[in-house]
């Protein structure tokens, strides 16, 4: 069984760490893309929370070994190399084009929350004042992280932007900046991590 | 390793496998709802900024469209999909939502 952490290009080494439940990292080629993996005799069976924190660590450790990274989601596993090969061949086009967006870039998680917010919404009214309220600060805050911006998706309730990694201090001091101008709204930066809202890979 | 061999298929189709047709499915209605759920939000907010709704109006479309994003949770929840997963890549044009 084939565990799979992240597809990458311009990987310099891989790095000096173990993976899931203690395994060797190797990295293969299928359909002209390289992954960053490792082989296991059966599913997992240890502390999920562990493995989890192992994938998470080799991700962001591959972030300084490898130009581009695109993580796997945790848990994405395949029979064998054949297998990944199939899958790989099936999303090539899809894998390379992502590879290149996040080449050099790192992302930054934002979570805004407005005062009066929609998951306290009493009422119709309240719910679309507050759904205005959001709108209005999120574009506010796309438009300070215009410059350092390379693409931004939103998911699970925060705006994730992707940068390049020598933009991301000045992309978070934005980010205060922001929060300091809005004393109304929480801001929750978090990052950077490596580019899992961006193409992340899927079995 | 090389596969390169391997026919490419187009991406995102919807695997032939019974246990991941279900998902997928439920992946390509709720993309499509989700769609229509934010045009009608931003509609909605459009013609309460314009004034061109009554206080009865406003409570009605804002209820009708919390319910409707609560339920799109709790579908999500249901069939494990994330907000980046309601979504479809247009190519040229960028993504749907």
């Amino acid at each position: 069984m084939i565990h799979v952490y992240a597809f990458v290009d311009g990987l310099t080494g891989l790095p000096g760490r173990p993976g899931v439940e203690g395994a060797v990292l190797e990295e293969i080629r299928a359909s002209g893309v390289v992954a960053v993996i490792s082989r296991h005799s059966a599913p997992a069976s240890g502390d999920p929370r562990a493995a989890a924190v192992a994938h998470g660590l080799v991700v962001e450790a591959l972030r300084s070994a490898a130009e581009s990274v695109l993580p796997a989601r945790f848990g994405e596993s395949f029979a064998g190399e054949a297998e990944l090969g199939e899958a790989v061949a099936a999303s090539g086009e899809r894998i390379r084009a992502a590879l290149e967006l996040v080449r050099g870039c790192v992302e930054l998680g934002v979570r805004l929350t407005p005062a009066g917010t929609v998951v306290a919404a009493s009422s119709g009214r309240a719910y679309l004042e507050a759904r205005r309220a959001q709108t209005s600060v999120v574009s506010a805050l796309d438009e300070r992280l215009e410059t350092f911006t390379r693409a931004v998706a939103s998911g699970a309730g925060e705006r994730v932007y992707l940068v390049e990694s020598a933009s991301a201090p000045a992309a978070v001091e934005a980010v205060h900046a922001f929060a300091a101008a809005h004393p109304d709204v929480s801001v929750v930066c978090t990052g950077p991590w490596a580019p899992y809202s961006f193409g992340e890979v899927r079995a | 390793m090389d596969y390169d061999a391997v026919t490419a298929m187009p991406p995102r189709r919807i695997a032939a496998d019974p246990e991941q047709v279900e998902r997928g499915l439920a992946q390509l209605v709720l993309t499509l709802v989700e769609l229509l759920r934010q045009l009608m939000e931003r509609q909605a907010l459009r013609r309460m900024e314009q004034g061109t709704l009554d206080d009865d109006e406003i409570e009605r479309l804002g209820l009708t469209l919390m319910r409707l994003a609560d339920r799109m949770e709790e579908l999500k929840a249901e069939f494990g999909l994330r907000d980046q997963d309601l979504n479809l890549d247009l190519g040229p044009l960028g993504s749907l939502l």
